[in-house]
C-alpha cells in the first residue's frame, strides 16, 4: 500500500490553524540562497516547509540542505536559557544577569592576574557581518585582547592570503557568478561544487551548454569531475607541482599572453627563469598526472578567449595552500584571464558568511573594511573611529588553531566561543578537547550543547538564523540582507545582542549602543569607508531594493563592483604579482611513508554541512547518509583485504578512526577519502596532524599519510 | 474587436511556424490573416522529396489542414497573391484585385526557383521543383515519359533525380561543376555519392553547361554548349533559388537580394517584417528550414511584445535520398592551420571527416553513416574547445544504437526540437502510440522527416513496455478492478467491516474472494482496527488433515529455562509417543500428538503455541550470545502481530545466513541492520535503541507494504532513504511504535 496509515493520520491532522512565513537565507553555504520557511501549527505539533525565493544569484533554487535547514532551528534540543555547568557536570539554567555577571567576574579576574591577552575570542564564518564586526570590536575595545580569530581559517585563508598578495584584494570571486556561463573554459581545482554548492551547478551546466570546456583537478572523480572534459586526478597535496607543470608547459608551448604580462604584472622574469628549470616529466610524475594531459589542459586553457579558475578547499587546505593558490593565480595572469567578461578567479567559499566574516575585524590581523592591523594608517583610522587612543588598540594575534595551542600553554586562560565547533572542525581533535578542558573559564555561545560547548562553564543561548537579521556576503562578494522575523525561543538572543550585553557587562557599553542589527550595520558602513572592502554606499534599504550589492561600494550612488580589476590591480602601479612557487613545499605533509602508505583527503558530502551539528539533526538529511565512510579504490581494498561495507580502522600519526568502506573506481589507488561531518570515532579530523601553512596558518586537511586495516570488532556481550 | 490585425503573406513553412508560435504564446493577441499563393493549406515543402521518392503520401506532408485555420480563427485567403502593400495607409492589394487593411504585416514569401534564361524553358515539361504542383506534374509525367534530365547536381537536383528514378524514369543529371554538391561535400564524399547514385542508375554529365531545350509541342532534347545533346521528356531545373521580393519591393520596402531586415526581423517599414527564405539579414539569405524556423520563433516573440533577436544559424546539409546517408556542416575543406581527422571504411561505404581548428570543431562531412551529427552541430554551434579524443569518439560513433540508448534529454527531432522525453511523455500522458499520433502531439517528424525512423523505433519500444517506469500497477486482486489504495481508502472508513461486507460493498466479482484477498482483506481490516481482532479466512499454512498434530511452544529468543525443560520431560513421560525435533528456527517442535489429546498435552507443556495461521515475524534465530536479549524482546513484542508476509529475522555475531530477510549483527559502530536474503544490503546502523528502531521499521512495513510483499522487496521498492527518513523522525517513530504496541496487545488479548 502506498497509502500508509502514517499518511492517513497526517492528512487527518491537517487542520492547519496558523501559518507563519519567515523570509530568510539558507545558512548552509556561501550561495546564501533566499528562501522562506513556512511554519504551520497543527493541533498538537508544528510543521515546517521551505520554499525557494527568486533572487539574482540562485533564482529560487535550493539544494537538499537548504530545503531542510529549518530542522536544527526548531529542534527540541535548542537551548532556551543560559546554562551553567555544575560541579557534578550537569547543566543548570541560570538567568542572563547571573550569566553575564559570571562572565564579567571571571574575565576581569583572569585579566587582572594574567594580563588582558589572557582572553581568547573564537568567532565564526556563520555569523552576520554585523556580528563579525561587533565581535572584533568586543575583543579590541571591551576586552582589549589581541587574541581573536575565527573558524573561517579552515576554509578560506589560503585563498584569501594568496589573493591579497597577488591581486591586492581578497574577494571570493573577482567577478559575478553570472560571468561563468560566458567563459569558454573553466578550470576547477579541488572544488566539488556538485556536492558543496549544488545550486551553483546550473552556472556550470549553462557554461557547458554554451560550449565551455571544463577541466577539473581532483584526486577523485567527483560528481563535479563527472561533467569535466578533462579530469586531472592529482595526487593529494601536489597541486603546486601540478600547476608548475602547467606553467612550464605554457611557457614551452609559447602560449604566455605577453602583452598582458608586460602591462599588468610584475615578477615574470623570475618566474620564467624558475619555469625553465622545471622538468615537465618529473614534475608531472610527482603530481601524479601524465604529461599529455598537462599539455592538453594548458593548450586549451590558453587557447580560449575567456576562462575562469575556481578553487576550493582541495587546493587551499594544504600546508602549502597559500602558495598552491598563488601558482594558480600565476596561470590566470599568464593567460590574461582576469578583469574581463567571462574571465576571473574565484575561491568558492564554503561557509555561509566565509567572505563577510573575514572582512570586518574578526581575524587576528584585520580591522574593519579589510584593513590590516599592522598598518599604522589603518590602526589610526579605526582607533579614531572607535574613539580610543591608538596605542590601546591591540596588535596582531594568532590564528584560530594557534590560539588553542596558546590555551594549552596556559597563555590564554579564558575563551569566548561564538557559533563554532572546533572539537569537530579542527585538525587533531583530541588536542582541541584537551585544550578546551585546560581553560580556567570557558563561555560558549551556541544553539545546542555541541561537542565543543559541552566543555564550557557557561553556554549562552543564541538565536538561529531564522531569528537573526543581518547582512551576509556571498561567495561573489555580493552583500545580501538576511531578513528574520521569527522570535528567538525562550530567552535566547541574536549574537549581536549577546555581544552588546557582554560589552555592557564588561563596562564598555558606551561603545556598543546598538538597538538593532541595522544600527550595527550603519556603524560598520562608516568603519569600512575607504577600506578595501568598502561598504559605505550600502544601506539595508539599497540592499533590499537592488537585491544585493557588490563591494567595494564607496558612495550611496555607487552601483557596486561586480567585476574587479577591469583597470588595474590593487597593488603598486596596478600590477599583479607573479611568484615562483616550489613544487614541493618544505613542510609538506603529503609524503606517504612505509607505515602510512596511503594519502587521506577529506571533504563534504551533499547532505551535510560543516561539522554536521546542524544537519545531522535533520532526519531528512540523516536518512540520506547516517554514518561516515571511507572511499577507496577496489584495487586498494583488495590489497588490504577489505570488502564493501566492512568497518575500517584508519590510522595516521595523529590518531585513529573507524569508518565503513565504500569501494569506488573513481578515486586514485594511492588515495582514500573520508567526509568530515561526523564526530567521535568517525571524526576524520582526529587523523590530521597539527601542521599549518606558514602564511595562511591553514591546517593541511587534504593530504595526510594514513594506513588502513579491516576493523576487528571487539565483541562485548550485548546490551540493547 | 480591437485586436491588432496581423497579415502574413505567404502560407509556407516560415510563415506558419510564426503563426504557430504566436498562438502558443498569446492566442488572442491578433486577428490573423494569411495570404497564400498556392491552392493548398500549409504543407511541408521539404518532404516533397519523399513524396517523389514514394516514402510519403500527400496527406503525410500536410502540416495544417484547413480545419486548423478555422479552429484558431485564422482568416485564410487561399490562392490569393499579394502584389503590393501601401504601408502609409496600412492597405494591401492582391493580384485578384482584392483590397484589405492591416496593422502589422509579415512577408514570408519564400523563394522562387531560378530558371535559366535559355531557349525552350517555356515548354510545359521544363519545370522547377518547388511546389506540390511541380511534384504532381513529375509523377504524372513519369507514367508516360521515359527520359528525365535534371539540371543542377546540388542537393535539390539530386533529390529530384533520386525521386524520378523511383518513378521509373531514365535519369540524367547535368552539372556545371566538377563534383556534385560541391558546396556541401568535399571531393571525396562527392565522388562516393556520385558513384553510389550511378550504381542506382543515374547518369551524370559533369562540367557540362546547358545551352537550350528543343522539341515540338513539348521538350524532346537538351543541348549542351559543347554541342552534345541528350533526349528528354521531362526537364527539372534545380539550379538555385531567388528570394521572392517582388511584393515587398513593389511596396517600397528595402530589398537587396532578399527583403532587408534587422535581427529583430523588422524591415525598414514600421510594423512590417520578413521571415524565412525571403529575408536577408546582414547580407545573408538562407535556403533551409532550420534558420527559417529559428527566425519564426524570434519574430513571434517580438510580435508578442517580448524582445528576442536572431543569432546566425549553423548551416548543415543532409541529403534526403533513400538509402544514402550524407551529412555535412560548417567548413568542408581544411586549410593549412587545421587538423583533420578522417575515418574511412570502403568496405562499408563509410567516410567521415572532422575539421578542427585550434581545438574547436569547425566542419564535418559524414558519409555513409550520420551517427554523431547532433554532437557535431552542437560543437560547431557552441565553438566548444575540445580534445582530439572527443573528436575521435564522434568519428567512431556508429549509428544503430538508436532509440534504446536515448536519454530523456536527447533530441530526436532537430527541426522542431523534440526530445526523447517529450515523446515518452506524449506516449504516457496522451496515449500517443503511433508515429502519426506522436507527430500530432509533439511535432516530431513533421518537418524534414529525417527522424521518422527514430520516432518509429521509439514508438515501438514504448509500446513494448520499455522506457516506462511508471506503469499503473495492477488491481488489488482478481476479484476487483480497484487498486489497492482505493480498497484501503474504503476499508479505512467503513464501520464494523468484515471481509464479506467489504467484498459486498465494493462489488467484488467473487463474493467468496480469491486466495489473495482471503488473506489480504483480513490483514487490512486488522491493520486499521486491531481491536476487532484478526479474522482468519484462509488457514495458513493449509491445514493438514491428519490424525496427529504438532505443537511448537513459544520460546522467546529460543531461550529455554531448566524449569521448562523439566516440564517438557514430564509431559513426554506422560505422552511417550510424542517426539521432539529441533527446528531450523531454533525452536522445539513436538510431533505425533493425537488430535484428541492435543489440548491436554498443551496444558502439560504450560506454554502458549506459536501462532500458525497468518503471516508474522518468524521466531527470531540467534547466533552467538550478543543477540539473546534482543531476540527475546523481539519475539515477545512482535511475535504475534500479523505482517504482510512472513519475516525471517536473524541476529548473529557471525556470518549471516541466506534465509533471513532482516538480519542484525553487532559491530563496534552499533547494530548493523541488513535487509535482503541472498543479497544483503546494509540498511542502517543503530547506535542507541535498536529495539525501538526495529519495531518502528516493522510497523511501517505493516502499514505500507502490499500484502504478501516481503519486507526486503518493500524496502527496495520504497527506497532505503525514504524509509529511513520516516524512521529517523522521532515523532513518527513514537507514533509507529504506539500503533504496533496496540496491535500486539490486541493480539495477545485474543490469544489469552
Ligand atoms: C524539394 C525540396 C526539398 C527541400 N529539402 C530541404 C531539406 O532537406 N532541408 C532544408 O532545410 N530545406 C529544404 N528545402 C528548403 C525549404 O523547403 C525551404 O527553406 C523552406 O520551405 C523555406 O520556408 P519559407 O516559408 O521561407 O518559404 P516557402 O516554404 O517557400 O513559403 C513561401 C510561400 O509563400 C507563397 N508566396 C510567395 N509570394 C507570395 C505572395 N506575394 N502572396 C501570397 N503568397 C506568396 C509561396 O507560394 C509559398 O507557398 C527543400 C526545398 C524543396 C523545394
Ligand atoms: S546549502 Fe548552499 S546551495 Fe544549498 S540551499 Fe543552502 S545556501 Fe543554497
Amino acid at each position: 500500500m502506498k497509502h500508509s496509515l502514517l499518511h492517513y493520520y497526517r492528512e487527518k491532522q491537517k487542520q492547519s490553524e496558523v501559518e507563519n512565513v519567515y523570509e530568510t537565507q539558507c545558512p548552509f553555504c556561501s550561495m546564501q540562497c533566499k528562501k522562506k520557511v513556512i511554519e504551520q501549527s497543527f493541533v498538537t505539533r508544528k510543521q515546517y516547509k521551505t520554499e525557494g525565493v527568486d533572487n539574482p544569484v540562485t533564482k529560487g533554487r535550493l539544494c537538499m540542505k537548504g530545503m531542510n535547514a529549518y530542522a536544527h532551528a526548531v529542534h527540541e534540543d535548542r537551548l532556551m536559557h543560559p546554562v551553567r555547568k555544575q560541579p557534578d557536570g550537569s547543566w543548570k539554567e541560570v538567568s542572563w544577569e547571573e550569566a553575564l555577571e559570571l562572565v564579567r567576574d571571571q574575565f576581569q579576574t583572569l585579566q587582572k592576574q594574567h594580563g588582558t591577552d589572557s582572553i581568547g575570542v573564537y568567532g565564526s564564518a556563520s555569523i552576520t557581518n554585523e556580528e563579525s564586526y561587533l565581535l572584533g570590536k568586543l575583543a579590541r575595545v571591551a576586552l582589549k585582547t589581541k587574541y581573536i580569530d575565527y573558524n573561517g581559517r579552515f576554509c578560506m585563508s589560503s585563498a584569501a592570503t594568496a589573493s591579497k598578495a597577488v591581486l591586492g584584494i581578497d574577494r571570493g570571486l573577482t567577478n559575478a557568478l553570472a560571468d561563468i556561463p560566458k567563459a569558454e573554459v573553466l578550470l576547477l581545482s579541488g572544488t566539488n561544487i556538485a556536492s558543496c554548492q549544488p545550486v551553483m551547478m546550473p552556472y556550470l551546466e549553462e557554461a557547458k551548454a554554451n560550449g565551455a570546456f571544463i577541466i577539473v583537478i581532483d584526486p577523485r572523480k567527483t560528481e563535479t569531475a563527472a561533467i569535466a572534459d578533462l579530469h586531472l586526478a592529482v595526487t593529494p597535496g601536489r597541486d603546486a607541482a601540478l600547476t608548475n607543470a602547467l606553467l612550464a608547459s605554457l611557457e614551452r608551448q609559447g602560449l604566455v599572453n605577453e602583452a598582458f604580462v608586460k602591462e599588468r604584472t610584475e615578477g615574470w622574469d623570475e618566474l620564467q627563469a624558475h619555469l625553465q628549470t622545471i622538468s615537465l616529466k618529473e614534475t608531472a610524475d610527482y603530481a601524479g598526472v601524465n604529461v599529455q594531459d598537462i599539455e592538453d589542459a594548458v593548450r586549451i586553457f590558453a587557447g580560449a578567449d575567456t576562462g575562469m579558475v575556481l578553487t576550493a578547499r582541495g587546493v587551499e587546505q594544504q600546508t602549502d595552500g597559500h602558495m598552491a593558490v598563488r601558482n594558480l593565480l600565476n596561470l590566470v595572469l599568464l593567460t590574461g584571464k582576469i578583469g574581463r567578461e567571462g574571465c576571473g578567479y574565484g575561491a568558492v567559499t564554503g561557509q555561509g558568511n566565509g567572505q563577510g566574516g573575514r572582512e570586518h575585524g574578526q581575524k587576528a590581523d584585520q580591522l574593519p573594511g579589510y584593513r590590516m592591523i599592522d598598518n599604522p594608517e589603518d590602526r589610526k583610522h579605526i582607533a579614531e573611529f572607535w574613539g580610543i587612543p591608538e596605542p590601546e588598540l591591540p596588535g596582531r594575534g594568532v590564528s584560530a588553531y594557534e590560539m588553542l595551542e596558546k590555551v594549552k600553554d596556559r597563555e590564554i586562560r579564558a575563551m569566548l566561543l561564538v557559533c563554532s565547533n572546533p572539537v569537530v572542525s579542527n585538525p587533531n581533535a583530541s588536542f582541541i578537547k584537551d585544550s578546551l578542558q585546560t581553560l580556567d573559564f570557558f563561555v560558549a555561545v551556541d544553539l545546542f550543547i555541541s561537542e565543543s560547548a559541552q566543555y564550557a562553564d557557561l553556554i549562552l543561548p543564541a538565536a538561529s538564523y531564522l531569528e537573526d537579521e543581518g547582512t551576509m556576503t556571498n561567495l561573489e562578494g555580493r552583500v545580501t540582507l538576511r531578513e528574520a522575523s521569527k522570535k528567538p525561543p525562550g530567552s535566547s538572543k541574536p549574537d549581536w545582542k549577546i555581544i552588546c550585553e557582554l560589552a555592557e557587562a564588561l563596562g564598555a557599553g558606551a561603545h556598543f549602543p546598538f538597538r538593532s542589527a541595522e544600527d550595527v550595520f550603519n556603524e560598520l558602513r562608516h568603519a569600512s569607508r575607504g577600506g578595501a572592502a568598502d561598504y559605505y554606499g550600502m544601506t539595508y534599504e539599497r540592499i533590499r531594493r537592488e537585491e544585493g550589492l557588490f563591494w567595494p561600494c564607496p558612495a550611496l550612488d555607487h552601483p557596486g563592483t561586480p567585476r574587479l580589476f577591469a583597470e588595474g590591480f590593487a597593488r603598486p602601479e596596478g600590477r599583479a604579482l607573479l611568484t615562483a612557487v616550489e613544487s614541493e613545499a618544505a613542510q609538506t605533509t603529503s609524503k606517504p611513508t612505509e607505515t602510512y602508505p596511503l594519502l587521506l583527503t577529506t571533504g563534504r558530502v551533499m547532505a551535510h554541512y560543516l561539522t554536521g551539528v546542524q544537519t545531522r539533526r535533520s532526519t531528512k538529511l540523516a536518512a540520506r547518509l547516517y554514518e561516515s565512510f571511507i572511499e577507496l579504490h577496489p584495487a586498494t581494498a583488495e590489497a588490504y583485504a577489505i570488502a564493501e561495507g566492512d568497518l575500517v580502522d584508519v590510522t595516521s600519526e595523529a590518531g585513529a578512526i573507524i569508518v565503513r568502506a565504500q569501494l569506488t573506481p573513481d578515486i586514485r589507488r594511492d588515495t582514500v577519502f573520508v567526509p568530515f561531518h561526523w564526530a567521535e570515532h568517525q571524526n576524520v579530523n582526529k587523523l590530521i596532524p597539527g601542521k599549518l601553512d606558514p602564511v595562511s596558518r591553514m591546517p593541511g586537511y587534504k593530504s595526510t599519510p594514513v594506513t588502513i586495516k579491516r576493523h576487528e570488532p571487539a565483541l562485548q556481550p550485548a546490551q540493547t | 474587436m480591437n485586436r491588432e490585425k496581423l497579415v502574413v503573406i505567404g502560407n509556407g513553412m516560415a510563415g506558419m511556424h510564426t503563426v504557430e508560435n504566436i498562438l502558443a504564446r498569446d492566442p488572442d493577441r491578433f486577428e490573423i490573416h494569411v495570404y497564400g499563393r498556392e491552392p493548398y493549406a500549409n504543407y511541408n515543402r521539404i518532404m516533397l522529396s519523399s513524396l517523389l521518392q514514394g516514402t510519403s503520401e500527400e496527406q503525410d506532408i500536410i502540416i495544417h489542414e484547413e480545419a486548423w485555420y478555422e479552429k484558431h480563427h485564422i482568416h485564410f485567403h487561399k490562392q490569393e497573391e499579394v502584389v503590393q502593400l501601401d504601408p502609409a495607409n496600412r492597405l494591401l492589394y492582391t493580384a485578384e484585385g482584392a483590397e484589405d487593411s492591416f496593422d502589422k504585416a509579415v512577408f514570408a514569401t519564400g523563394s522562387d526557383p531560378f530558371i535559366l534564361p535559355l531557349p525552350g524553358t517555356d515548354f510545359p515539361s521544363v519545370i522547377p521543383f518547388r511546389t506540390i504542383d511541380d511534384c504532381r506534374y513529375m509523377i504524372r509525367r513519369a507514367v508516360s515519359a521515359k527520359d528525365a534530365v535534371v539540371i543542377g547536381g546540388g542537393l535539390l537536383g539530386l533529390e529530384a533525380a533520386r525521386g524520378l528514378l523511383h518513378q521509373g524514369m531514365n535519369v540524367h543529371v547535368v552539372h556545371l561543376a566538377e563534383s556534385v554538391m560541391e558546396r556541401q561535400l568535399d571531393q571525396l564524399a562527392a565522388g562516393l555519392l556520385q558513384e553510389e547514385l550511378e550504381q542506382l542508375g543515374i547518369t551524370f554529365h559533369m562540367q557540362c553547361e546547358t545551352a537550350s531545350f528543343t522539341g515540338t509541342d513539348d521538350v524532346e532534347a537538351v543541348h549542351f554548349k559543347d554541342g552534345r545533346s541528350i533526349a528528354a521528356d521531362l526537364v527539372v531545373m534545380a539550379v538555385g533559388i531567388r528570394p521572392n521580393t517582388a511584393a515587398a519591393a513593389a511596396s517600397g520596402v528595402a530589398c537587396q537580394r532578399g527583403i532587408v531586415v534587422n535581427r529583430e526581423l523588422q524591415t525598414n517599414a514600421p510594423g512590417i517584417y520578413a521571415v524565412g527564405e525571403c529575408a536577408e539579414i546582414d547580407g545573408v539569405t538562407y535556403g533551409l528550414v532550420k534558420p527559417a524556423y529559428e527566425q519564426a520563433e524570434v519574430l513571434a516573440a517580438n510580435l508578442c511584445g517580448e524582445t528576442s533577436s536572431y543569432a546566425d544559424s549553423i548551416l548543415y546539409t543532409q541529403l534526403k535520398a533513400v538509402g544514402i546517408d550524407v551529412f555535412s556542416a560548417g567548413r568542408i575543406e581544411a586549410g593549412p592551420a587545421d587538423q583533420v581527422l578522417i575515418h574511412r571504411d570502403d568496405t562499408m561505404g563509410v567516410y567521415r571527416k572532422l575539421i578542427l581548428n585550434r581545438d574547436r570543431l569547425e566542419g564535418a562531412v559524414l558519409y555513409g553513416d550520420k551517427a554523431g551529427q547532433q554532437e557535431v552541430l552542437t560543437l560547431i554551434r557552441s565553438r566548444k574547445l575540445m580534445l582530439p579524443d572527443e573528436a575521435r569518439s564522434i568519428l567512431a560513433a556508429e549509428s544503430g544504437a538508436g532509440a534504446a540508448s536515448m536519454q530523456a534529454a536527447d533530441t530526436v527531432c532537430h527541426c522542431n526540437s523534440v526530445s526523447c522525453g517529450d515523446i515518452t511523455a506524449a506516449f504516457c500522458r496522451s496515449g500517443a502510440d503511433t508515429v502519426q499520433a506522436v507527430k500530432a502531439h509533439t511535432g516530431a517528424a513533421s518537418s524534414c522527416g529525417g527522424c521518422r525512423p527514430l520516432v518509429a523505433e521509439l514508438v515501438t519500444l514504448l509500446n513494448s513496455g520499455a522506457l516506462q517506469d511508471d506503469l499503473p500497477s495492477d488491481a488489488f486482486c482478481s476479484c476487483t478492478n480497484l487498486h489497492t489504495d482505493a480498497v484501503a481508502a474504503e476499508v479505512m472508513t467503513m464501520e464494523a467491516a468484515t471481509p464479506e461486507t467489504v467484498r459486498k460493498t465494493l462489488a467484488f466479482s467473487n463474493r467468496n474472494g480469491c486466495s489473495y484477498c482471503r488473506g489480504a482483506l483480513p490483514y487490512m481490516l486488522h491493520l486499521f482496527k486491531p481491536e476487532a481482532g484478526l479474522i482468519i479466512e484462509t488457514p495458513y499454512p493449509a491445514p493438514a488433515s491428519q490424525d496427529t498434530v504438532s505443537f511448537m511452544p513459544e520460546l522467546p529468543g529460543g531461550l529455554v529455562t531448566p524449569a521448562q525443560l523439566k516440564q517438557f520431560e514430564q509431559a513426554l513421560e506422560q505422552f511417550p509417543h510424542v517426539s521432539i525435533q529441533l527446528t531450523s528456527e531454533q525452536r522445539m517442535l513436538f510431533t505425533g500428538i493425537r488430535q484428541q489429546e492435543a489440548d491436554t498435552f498443551k496444558r502439560c507443556i504450560g506454554l502458549a503455541a506459536e501462532p500458525t495461521d497468518y503471516y508474522r515475524i518468524r521466531p527470531v534465530v540467534t547466533n552467538g550470545a550478543s543477540g539473546n536479549h534482543l531476540s527475546r524482546e523481539l519475539d515477545q513484542q512482535l511475535g504475534r502481530v500479523p505482517t504482510p508476509a512472513d519475516v525471517v529475522v536473524e541476529i548473529s555475531d557471525r556470518s549471516l545466513s541466506a534465509s533471513a530477510q532482516l538480519s542484525l549483527t553487532r559491530s563496534d559502530a552499533g547494530w548493523d541492520i541488513y535487509l535482503g536474503s541472498a543479497e544483503k544490503q546494509l540498511f542502517y546502523t543503530a547506535h542507541a535503541d535498536v529495539f525501538s528502531f526495529i519495531c518502528a521499521l516493522v510497523q511501517y512495513y505493516r502499514e505500507s507494504a502490499f500484502y504478501e510483499e516481503p519486507i526486503d522487496s518493500w524496502a527496495s521498492r520504497i527506497g532505503f532513504v525514504p524509509v529511513r527518513e520516516v524512521l529517523l523522525d522521532e515523532e513518527n517513530c513514537r507514533l509507529l511504535h504506539a500503533r504496533l504496541q496496540e496491535a500486539q496487545q490486541h493480539m495477545e488479548r485474543s490469544t489469552v
